[in-house]
């Protein structure tokens, strides 16, 4: 019960919060002097990228979790879960608002600087942990492979950054990430982005939550229709006990069973 | 240890040896696909030397996910591998065993295909112990996150499918590392002190380590 209401609390919450962002971002700050109203794309990329680190992040703690026989549970793997699709979802936003970003402000959709390759590197390593999570095993095999899968991508990623940085670098500099970073941010526009860091942060507690939740559900369904898969074989059992046992003695026949030697006639 | 190991790398081959699915399958597979690049870029010489590097790496590991798939299938096959975990033996001497055989038979594979390439599109080859080196340490890193992998998506259905799915992000780095030491084993001044040569050895050690680690709770369910 208090768990419904700090879910639609914090639903209503994150709600209100990302609709303020978008009053903010849209219509009380100023556009910017070198991007103009492209820059207002800055309230929506940085908290959404930094919301799928976050997910990965709270994934890879979640499946170590669960790893460790101390604190096994499946709870923790719920909540790997529940955090790696909304990463998922936010790394495909990631990407989305970077290329309508970087279309206009550097003339391409993509272009293989340093963090955009190992963030579609990161959406497909992830995208991978999900398929694995869709193998049908028992919830204890696939909480453990899909731990182990988890503990990898997060080893990973660095070493897939750390690669990419070198590869740019080494061949050709890199130039376009340097290009908004050192635009410095002001005023109304500093609180807008710290704005727009809160709420998708709690966009994103709430839709974790109503994931861990459905993950629950589903479990218990899973788990409620093998108790009836086992009373139907129960009783399966019972009538076809019930139908040897009247083969056996015909004193127990049913009424509407006739038996077919009656009515023939002796010779 | 290292006697288990090696009883499951000669298991291994000697499956491989009565079967020949690397021989007969994979590598004619490889050699399939390069010709498929020569005609899909209509044999323009040029390009294609240009994009030796690459090619080799994407071609040497698709390949690899066959033998690796292969590799699990024959564990599969009648619950070997649930054998192997009642009779106690160290996950780690299977881990070893295995990339040891999988290993080998990338290593006849790579060669193939390297000489297929050599010969087909006709790149410069300024050092071949850059070229070995570097091979060596990339099959190593692919050898032993495709055996994790392997072992993770290893059940009755959809499994195989998903292998190269798991496997070619994490694997980005390799790709990457390994493709770079082609290009710099182009030039004739290139040696063994390239400095990606170093790069892909130190991802090598951690994949391999990342590897022998993780193997264990993949396998034992």
């Amino acid at each position: 019960m208090t768990t419904t209401l700090v879910r639609k609390a914090v639903g209503v919450t994150s709600l209100a919060l990302v609709a303020a962002t978008v009053v903010m971002g849209l219509f009380v700050t100023p556009p910017d002097v070198v991007q103009g109203n492209l820059a207002r794309l800055l309230y929506v990329h940085p908290p959404v990228a930094w919301v799928a680190y976050l997910a990965y992040g709270v994934t890879s703690i979640a499946s170590g979790l669960y790893l460790w026989r101390p604190t096994r549970s499946l709870k923790w793997d719920r909540i790997a879960v529940a955090s790696a699709e909304v990463g998922v979802v936010f790394t495909g936003l990631t990407l989305v608002t970077g290329s309508i970003w970087g279309r206009p402000a550097w003339g391409v959709w993509w272009t293989w600087d340093a963090r955009l390759t190992t963030t579609a590197i990161l959406f497909v390593l992830y995208l991978g942990y999900l398929a694995l999570r869709r193998i049908p095993l028992s919830p204890e095999t696939r909480a453990k492979r899909s731990a182990v899968a988890a503990l990898i991508a997060f080893i990973d990623v660095p070493i897939v950054h750390e690669s990419v940085v070198w590869w740019r670098t080494l061949h050709q500099g890199a130039t376009v990430a340097t290009l908004g970073a050192n635009t410095k941010v002001h005023g109304i526009m500093a609180w807008t982005l710290l704005l727009g860091f809160i709420a998708f942060t709690m966009v994103y507690i709430w839709m974790a939550m109503v994931r861990y939740r459905v993950e629950t559900m589903s479990a218990e369904i899973e788990a409620h229709q093998l108790e009836a898969w086992e009373a139907e074989r129960m009783a399966e059992a019972d009538t076809s006990d019930a139908a040897i046992g009247r083969l056996l003695d015909p004193g127990t026949r049913a009424p509407d069973e006739v038996p077919t030697d009656q009515g023939v006639a002796p010779r | 240890m290292i006697r288990r190991a090696w009883a499951v790398a000669r298991k291994d081959m000697l499956i491989e040896v009565h079967s020949k699915v690397a021989l007969n399958q994979v590598i004619p597979f490889a050699l399939a696909v390069l010709l498929t690049f020569g005609f899909a870029l209509d044999t323009r010489n040029q390009l294609l030397a240009e994009i030796a590097p690459g090619l080799f790496w994407v071609v040497v590991l698709f390949s690899s996910l066959y033998l690796i798939s292969r590799s699990f299938r024959v564990e599969r096959e009648n619950a070997a591998m649930e054998g192997l975990v009642l009779y106690g033996i160290d996950p780690m001497a299977v881990f070893f065993g295995k990339l040891a055989a999988l290993a080998l038979q990338m290593f006849v594979l790579e060669a193939v295909a390297a000489a297929g390439i050599v010969i087909l599109f006709n790149p410069p080859v300024g050092s071949l112990g850059l070229l070995a080196i570097s091979a060596v340490a990339a099959t190593l890193a692919i050898g032993s996150i495709g055996l994790v992998y392997g072992a993770l998506s290893s059940s009755e259905q959809s499994g195989e499918s998903l292998l190269p799915l798991l496997v070619i992000p994490v694997l980005a780095p390799i790709v990457i590392s390994a493709a770079k030491c082609w290009s710099d084993a182009e030039s004739a001044g290139a040696g063994i002190y390239d400095p990606w040569l170093k790069i892909v050895a130190i991802f090598s050690a951690v994949f391999l380590a990342v590897g022998a680690a993780a193997f264990g709770p993949a396998m034992e369910d």
